[in-house]
């Protein structure tokens, strides 16, 4: 008779599918010694009348104890007995006297709701407490709610008064704060190595893309081979490293029993946001309209009317691929532009204009990040990479003068190079392409618009008649121009430190260091670098609390002001009360990925009631969505005004947050691909720092206690 | 299920964020909260006070983009007021004002313009001292000495941003003149149209004749955006969060006519049984009325050449969206029904029960009221901002299939209720409140297809 709890989605009671969900309540006074009430019974989650797996009871108000939990369906019987013994040893033991109490298919032998006796010591004293059995039968979705209002119930939230923006000078929420916990003076001393990827200045032009067309045996660095292949195009048979494919084992909040499987190749980005539901089969005479949540197995609806399978085929499998993997506003948007025709659902070309060191490159990758982590597929072509990979890295400053024609011709060449692979790869998918260069001349951007252009059979005019043309690539120019003498002499430095032009240059060497240490100052110059500290909260964070405000003051004491942000959770607000002086902003979008149904239940436990989500959720994690929950994607949505924000922000800002989210704004940061968000580990008790500088971004991890 | 909830925790505020500043706090919470403490801190006192100074020439569309302008800025949370100096005008002066009144060198015209517009931005001033943050300066203050006068005025009180709109298109100017002459009070008693045409050319010339567009100070210039198609946006000098959310508004509305129907799903159990929240299937009703509305869109959009279908992701609206045919279907977790958090599930009559101070500080301030562990109507407002947005830049119609407290908001912003009614405006099951977005502003019409 174990039915499988998800099957039963309808209505909560009546049907026997539910489990049972036992209510015990006793009343207990004088509390003996540290004797507390206990219960065992038959069924294993009572211990199977073992005294030391026995539950102990809660106390609800002085005078009353409480026990619930859950009997799965298929035990017909439930008997048990109180008890009263210490917490943690199993002596001195008292039973209460009277046979086993029984409980059939929800309901109480009558008789059995007699009050329970204790003998004390050998009869001397008998205690008697009155007794409250109640049972009924709930559904998965009503244990969900119930499960989160007995969570509730017990630890009322002790935050609820906080307005959304406080800022309070001393901790407010009762949380005795003996002498704070005294951190090392000096911070370096709890900092942990970062994941390598993101931590070493990487000079933002490796991290573009690889020409497809050159032979493997380019000369090119380590790291760029590294980080730039990490969204290797397999198809170009370029030597590519795929990171996403090692072995990710997260942490144990988050078990992934086997090794996740190499996802799909980045370039088919097969997105399920856009609604789709069809008929579901003929199954055991339950007909139902099968709702498609993401990859997840569809959670089977019941509904008389089975509406007919209706998709437009307007959006065939070509346009869906086109779809970018994020849903809401980015899937709407991109279906209204589809429908709409080509000129609107055209592929976006961002061709940089500027004059050399005015952060052409630096804006470029700033740009992919964002659009990449929004669900785009987007892709950074730097022509300097592919005149470097083409024609060497020591070309002389002459190369690049207008009246020098090879030089003029070769640069034309390697930039058309460039375009090639980018369009190419537009076609086959891509939706932004970001073309890096100077561009500084009309002709040449007539060349680019015109090869633009060019790949559709007819011009952009001649669209009625013959068939337009699979994808119109639009262009925008993205300008950028700095008359700041001091800011381009400072790209300049940092093009000669960082850029492979300049790697061999002999003479240099001596001055690398003077270079070093005149960036150094440049650094201090008074421009307010913001940086992020961002951490996680977990219920036992009392300690950490008070470490973390000890941290934040030690961080911040330079800085003229910060701000923290905070979930509207009780935990995250708690984490953050020990600190003061700072403005404390709750943001609704800060909160843990909502589990739906799920909330409040173990990994166990979901796998055992609801093994159809576990399956799917374990297949692709970043798209599927809990019944009544959010998905990656949706938390991405949701976080889209928190990196604006943090974007638009001057000053310091601490986030003290959830897992998921963390990932997710992590990811944005360290420009990880979208499928390895639900893998990325974020340590507990840990604060990472992203420092937002001119040289993009840095990360620095603090380990204040294991 | 007693689900007992004290709402601990001693509430206490920072002298340094005085009433006077949290007065200026705008109402939303999230980034709206977070941008208003940040800019606060930084930047100079005035800086929280904004105002928008309308530059161009009449029948250029400026008070229709303000009063666009006004609407999103004040669903977002923030207290703005839209200034018409045309009105003042009319007040002070009455309505009958010839063209030559209008005259660049007509220096008792001139004069009394000068006065009524200084008397205008007094006010705007004014009002921001007591608590405003946006204000919208509504007129053509097409001469630089006219700018300058407003810039002197506001020093050290408000940031000010020019927000030109210009627009080359002859039969677009000709279509805002006529509906000037047919809507503007100052045409009213005017009974021969072509002569109020006559006179409203004359009243532009006399404007061209000294019309100075802006270069000075921070500036956003539209310049032919009106079709949506190209155009052009110039950006100067930008900065802040609420300058920053302003221009991103304006890069994605236009005036592209389309109507936008938003609906609830058909009645659920759970409505039947009086719970909030949950993820019930329809009813009877319900599932009749999934019929009706189908064909219903059906007939209504059978001469549109495209359109799209936004539902939640509960399954009572997908359900309801299920017999449409032959449009796209777009599942946004954004329209989900408001978060009843631990109540989930509940009936009224158990939270009053069960939690009688949620229940009675819930009725006290609906509007900002959150859940335990749930959202409150400015949470909602915050989640909708995207789905707002996409609606003004779709260029095809839209039906929208969601729910009572999503709908209320969305509502709010298409009819510009004030916030703090959202939480009791009116959205019957089984009803479509049809939204005609175009040229004239936003004409509502609703349709009851069973009771």
């Amino acid at each position: 008779m174990g039915t499988n709890a998800s099957k039963n989605s309808g209505s909560c009671h009546g049907g026997r599918e539910g489990q049972l969900y036992v209510s015990l309540k006793m009343e207990n006074f004088k509390i003996r010694r540290d004797l507390i009430p206990h219960v065992y019974g038959s069924v294993p989650i009572t211990g199977s009348w073992d005294f030391s797996k026995a539950l102990s009871m809660a106390r609800e108000s002085a005078s009353m104890w409480e026990l619930s939990f859950v009997v799965s369906p298929d035990h017909e019987t439930l008997d048990f007995k109180f008890l009263l013994k210490p917490k943690y040893s199993n002596a001195p033991c008292v039973v209460e006297e009277g046979p086993n109490r029984l409980l059939t298919g929800g309901t109480l032998e009558e008789g059995d709701a007699r009050s329970a006796l204790f003998k004390i010591g050998g009869d001397e004293e008998v205690l008697e407490y009155k007794v409250f059995v109640k049972a009924d039968i709930v559904s998965p979705f009503d244990l969900a709610a119930s499960w989160r209002a007995y969570q509730e119930n017990l630890q009322p939230s002790r935050v609820r008064g906080i307005p959304d923006v406080s800022i309070n000078v001393a901790p407010n929420t009762g949380l005795e704060i003996g002498p704070a916990s005294p951190l090392e003076l000096d911070l370096e001393h709890y900092v942990v190595p970062a994941p390598s990827a993101s931590a070493g200045i990487v000079y933002a032009a490796n991290l573009t893309e690889t020409p497809r067309s050159l032979p493997t045996s380019g000369i090119f660095s380590k790291n760029d081979a590294l980080s730039g292949s990490s969204y290797g195009s397999s198809k170009a048979g370029v030597f590519s490293l795929d990171l996403s494919c090692k072995d990710l084992d997260t942490t144990v909040l988050d078990p992934v029993s086997d090794h996740p499987k190499c996802p799909p190749a980045p370039g088919m980005v097969e997105s399920k946001s856009v609604g789709t539901f069809s008929p579901s089969p003929k199954q055991d005479g339950q007909k139902g309209l099968f709702v498609d949540r993401g990859v997840g197995s569809p959670r089977l609806v019941k509904s008389a009317s089975a509406g007919a399978f209706t998709f437009d085929l307007k959006l065939d499998s070509e346009t869906k691929k086109g779809m970018p993997a994020a849903a809401g506003a980015v899937a709407a948007a991109a279906v209204a532009d589809q429908m709409l025709g080509p000129k609107e659902d055209s592929r976006l070309a961002i061709v940089l204009v500027g004059l050399p060191a005015r952060g052409k490159t630096f804006t470029a990758a700033k740009l992919t990040r964002y659009l990449r982590w929004l669900g785009h597929e987007t892709k950074h072509f730097n022509v300097g990479k592919y005149r470097r990979l083409k024609l060497g890295t020591n070309q002389s400053a002459d190369f690049f003068r207008g009246d020098n024609p090879e030089g003029l011709e070769a640069r034309n060449e390697v930039a058309a190079l460039a375009m090639e692979d980018m369009i190419a790869w537009m076609q086959e998918g891509g939706q932004v392409g970001i073309f890096d260069a100077t561009n500084s001349t009309k002709k040449r951007r007539n060349m680019l618009m015109k090869m633009a252009e060019g790949k559709c059979k007819g011009s952009k005019f001649a669209l009625a008649k013959e068939e337009p043309c699979a994808t119109m690539i639009e262009i925008i120019f993205l300008e950028t121009i700095c008359n700041d003498e001091r800011i381009i002499e400072r790209n300049i430095r940092l093009k000669i430190q960082q850029s492979p032009d300049y790697a061999e240059e002999p003479d240099f060497q001596a001055g690398m260091l003077d270079f070093k240490e005149r960036l150094a100052n440049y650094e201090k110059v008074p421009k307010q670098i913001p940086f992020v500290l961002a951490t996680f909260s977990s219920e036992a964070g009392e300690l950490y609390s008070k470490k973390l405000a000890n941290f934040v003051e030690k961080r911040l004491k330079s800085e003229r002001t910060a701000s923290i942000w905070t979930s509207t959770l009780q935990r995250t607000i708690l984490t953050a009360s020990p600190i003061v002086g700072f403005p404390k902003i709750q943001w609704r979008a800060l909160e843990e990925i909502n589990a739906g149904v799920c909330d409040g239940m173990t990994y166990e436990e979901i796998k055992k009631n609801m093994p159809e989500e576990y399956e799917s959720r374990k297949k692709d994690k970043l798209r599927y969505r809990y019944p009544r929950g959010e998905s990656y994607l949706d938390v991405i949505q949701r976080l889209e005004p928190v990196i604006i924000e943090l974007e638009r922000q001057r000053a310091p800002v601490v986030v003290i947050s959830h897992q998921a989210v963390l990932r997710a704004l992590y990811s944005y940061f360290a420009d990880r691909p979208l499928k390895e968000i639900p893998h990325i580990e974020v340590p507990l008790h840990t604060i990472i720092e992203i420092q937002m500088g001119v040289i993009g971004v840095q990360e620095k991890r603090y380990k204040l206690m294991d | 299920r007693l689900v007992k909830s004290a709402s601990a925790g001693a509430f206490t505020f920072d002298p340094k964020l005085d009433s006077e500043t949290k007065k200026a706090m705008p109402a939303a919470a999230g980034a709206v909260a977070a941008a208003a403490v940040a800019d606060q801190m930084l930047g100079p006192k005035e800086d929280s006070r904004l105002a928008i100074v309308l530059v161009g020439l009449p029948a250029r569309g400026k008070t229709f983009t303000a009063a666009k302008l006004t609407r999103y800025l004040r669903w977002l949370g923030h207290e703005t007021k839209h200034f018409n100096v045309g009105k003042y005008r009319r007040l002070k002066l009455g309505t009958n004002q010839s063209a030559d009144f209008f005259r660049g060198d007509n220096p008792e015209g001139l004069e009394a313009r000068n006065e009524v517009a200084a008397l205008a931005m007094d006010d705007m001033i004014a009002w921001m001292q007591e608590g405003g943050q946006v204000g919208i300066f509504d007129a053509t203050n097409s001469t630089r000495n006219r700018r300058n006068m407003l810039m002197k005025m506001a020093e050290g009180k408000c940031k000010i941003i020019f927000l030109e709109t210009i627009c080359n298109d002859k039969h677009i100017i000709e279509r805002n003149i006529r509906l000037k002459i047919q809507q503007s009070p100052d045409y009213a008693e005017e009974p021969d149209f072509e002569a109020g045409i006559r006179d409203f050319k004359e009243r532009l010339a006399n404007y061209e004749k000294v019309y100075e567009p802006v270069e000075e100070g921070s500036y956003v210039k539209m310049i032919d955006t009106v079709s949506g198609q190209g155009g052009q946006i110039q950006v100067n000098n930008i900065s802040g969060y609420l300058p920053g959310r302003i221009v991103f508004f304006l890069v994605n509305t236009h005036l592209t006519p389309r109507p936008i129907l938003l609906t609830r799903h058909g009645e659920s159990r759970d409505n039947v049984r009086g719970r909030i929240g949950g993820d019930a299937v329809l009813s009877e009703a319900g599932e009749l009325y999934a019929k009706k509305l189908a064909n219903f869109v059906e007939k209504r959009l059978k001469s549109e050449r495209t359109a799209s279908i936004w539902t939640s992701t509960l399954q009572r609206t997908i359900l309801t969206a299920s017999p449409i045919v032959g449009f796209p279907k777009i599942q946004w977790r954004a329209l989900e029904e408001i978060n009843a958090g631990v109540c989930d599930g509940m009936t009224c009559e158990e939270i009053k029960k069960n939690m009688p101070e949620e229940y009675v500080s819930r009725k006290k301030d609906k509007l900002r009221y959150r859940y335990p562990r749930g959202e409150s109507y400015l949470d909602v407002i915050q989640r909708l901002e995207p789905v707002i947005i996409e609606l003004e830049r779709q260029r095809a119609p839209v039906v929208v299939i969601s729910h009572q407290a999503v709908l209320r908001a969305l509502y709010a912003y298409f009819a510009d209720r004030p916030l703090k009614e959202i939480p009791d405006i009116e959205v019957p099951l089984h009803t479509i409140i049809e939204i005609q977005m175009g040229v004239t502003g936003v004409q509502e019409k609703r349709y009851k297809l069973m009771d």
